[in-house]
């Protein structure tokens, strides 16, 4: 793989060569299949920044593999050297011989906050208020024909703008590059691109995201669906951690101890409760209420407010197929925690999911506590603040309720 | 005759005790003339009667005659009245011929409509699938260049080496 950046007028353009070992097919961090569409991609920056062509160029290159890592099978060119600490996290942890190599590792102090608006990532900003928030927000790509304009990233961009926080909304068509599954980032990593490329400029030492339990311990979206310590996404010790790490970025996550029923909790509780939107389809006025998430969420939130369920979906609708069947459901343990927690769960459509999990309050007691050792992965500067919030509103998992996330996915 | 007879052959006592026989069987003459004075005022009692009953009768055909009349002039009304109706049903048929007229034109109108809205909706379907399908069609041949661009960067590294060992 040959990377090119090119910067123009506060726009990065990236465009990557695939060596002859290299395939448009490939492999996510998380095991799914993925195809490329095509090899370019850009990323605006707003207006104001400083750093430009002069970013360090482990920052570059972390940023560029964040897309063609899926197709590289061997051997990364970048077009500016870099450290040969990140030489060494790309031949150890990847297998992959990156050059050429030269010049010093970076390195920076302040923390941002990979800001989505979902309430994962609106609780982690409730834990971390001065923390600045960087929003990823999708623009089509100009050799790619928009078929998605259900998704409303301008919606949640402006969302974003109205939460009062000090904000730099980065744009960039790079999930376009994706041609299967669908659009979306070639690996999850790739939102942080825009932090990657401020970093400089923001004089960045780290970013927090709002990756909870689920993604971190349990082997949450596509991935295993069983307990992941070594998580290779969002472990500090995994692939994707030490090279975050390399580039003086270490990932940070502040609710990956927590659940996504306490996420909500924490989001709803917090002053940017009128700014939260789990919804991608939805207008500025309000949630769809009948896509995947905000069915999904509504258990959630029904279940933490212990009231019915409310949504105008159906058994019948396609949006409620996948909790016709028996498990493993995606972000199962949110599943079992609402069919224990809503009452008259029977008449809904999450009916036959109840009936499979058998779930009770008692045994999903554990989803409303922090997984310790979640805390302590957090980097030591901001580990103390992480841990006196959850002391506060939180609390901790006993020792069985851990035993509960260790043995998650062990049948 | 008789009294000829008489007159030859019979003595005048006689002949009067006879004839009084005989005239005892006819009116006498006073009787006669009441008779013919009962008779004259009969005829006239008939003739006032007459002239009555003429009189009431051309009463009756006055009053017939207007009950004639009457009738005539009630039928010529009635006759009017349904000529007045007849023509009114008349120009009301025509007013609704006349609808139903614009009302089929109207059906035509939105029947053609209905024909160009269904070929519009076929053309913006046709549209939408030749937009995904090109779409679709597209990002093969993004896929293709990147893999024709691998194709002649490991052709020109080949040829590269190839050179150099020459």
């Amino acid at each position: 793989m040959r990377i090119k950046w090119t910067f123009d007028d506060g726009i990065w353009n990236l465009a990557f060569l695939l060596d002859p070992e290299d395939d448009v097919k490939g492999i996510c961090s998380d095991l799914a299949p993925l195809e490329l569409r095509t090899n370019t991609c850009q990323v605006r920056l707003p207006g104001g920044t400083k750093s430009g062509p002069d970013v360090h160029p482990d920052l570059l290159a972390v940023a560029a593999w964040t897309v063609a890592a899926p197709w590289t099978r061997q051997k990364v060119t970048f077009d500016r050297p870099i450290s040969p600490a990140l030489a060494e996290v790309f031949r150890t942890d990847w297998g992959v011989d990156a050059g050429p190599v030269g010049g010093d590792p970076r390195s920076g102090t302040r923390l941002a906050i990979s800001y989505s608006g979902g309430a994962d990532s609106v609780a982690a900003a409730d834990m971390i208020p001065e923390a600045p928030f960087i929003h990823f927000q999708r623009i089509r790509h100009p050799r790619v024909p928009n078929r998605w304009e259900f998704y409303r990233s301008d919606v949640l961009a402006t969302l974003a703008g109205e939460t009062g926080r000090d904000l730099t909304i980065v744009q960039s068509d790079l999930e376009l590059l994706l041609n299967r599954p669908g659009p979306g980032y070639p690996e999850h990593h790739a939102v942080l691109v825009g932090a990657l490329l401020l970093a400089d400029d923001m004089d960045l030492g780290g970013i927090a995201t709002g990756y909870e339990i689920g993604s971190r311990w349990l082997g949450g979206d596509r991935y295993i669906h069983r307990y992941t310590p070594d998580n290779p996404m969002w472990s500090a010790d995994g692939k994707w951690g030490r090279l975050f790490q390399a580039v003086g970025l270490p990932l940070v996550l502040p609710v990956g101890g927590i659940s996504e029923a306490v996420t909500m909790r924490l989001a709803l509780e917090s002053d940017l409760r009128d700014q939260v939107r789990w919804c991608l389809r939805g207008p500025r006025s309000g949630p769809c209420g009948v896509c995947s998430k905000c069915v999904y969420k509504e258990l959630i939130q029904a279940a933490i407010e212990r009231r019915p369920l409310d949504t105008k979906a159906t058994t019948e609708m396609p949006v409620s197929r996948q909790w016709q069947g028996p498990p493993p459901y995606s972000g199962q343990e949110m599943i079992e925690y609402g069919c224990a927690h809503v009452p008259g769960i029977e008449n809904t459509l999450f009916a036959k999911a109840a009936d499979y999990l058998q779930a009770t309050e008692e045994s999903t007691a554990w989803v409303e506590r922090c997984y310790p050792p979640a805390i302590d992965e957090i980097p030591e500067p901001w580990r103390k603040q992480v841990d006196a919030y959850i002391a506060d509103k939180v609390g901790l998992m006993t020792a069985d309720q851990m035993r509960r996330v260790e043995t998650w996915g062990a049948r | 005759m008789m009294q000829s007879v008489a007159r030859i052959l019979v003595p005048s006592r006689l002949r009067r005790t006879a004839r009084d026989r005989i005239d005892a069987r006819y009116v006498t003459k006073p009787e006669h003339r009441q008779d013919i004075r009962n008779a004259r005022e009969d005829a006239r009692k008939d003739i006032r009667k007459s002239r009555e009953d003429i009189r009431k009768s051309q009463e009756d055909i006055r009053n017939l005659r207007q009950e004639v009349q009457a009738l005539r002039q009630e039928a010529e009304t009635e006759r009017r009245r349904q000529d007045a109706e007849a023509q009114q049903a008349q120009q009301e048929i025509q007013a609704l011929r006349r609808d139903l007229v614009a009302l089929r034109d109207e059906v035509n109108r939105l029947r053609q409509m209905t024909t160009t809205v269904n070929k519009a909706n076929d053309v913006a379907v046709r549209g939408q699938r030749l937009a995904e399908q090109t779409a679709e069609a597209l990002d093969h041949v993004l896929q293709n260049e990147v893999r024709v661009w691998q194709a002649i960067d490991g052709l020109s590294a080949q040829t590269a080496v190839t050179e150099i060992s020459r």
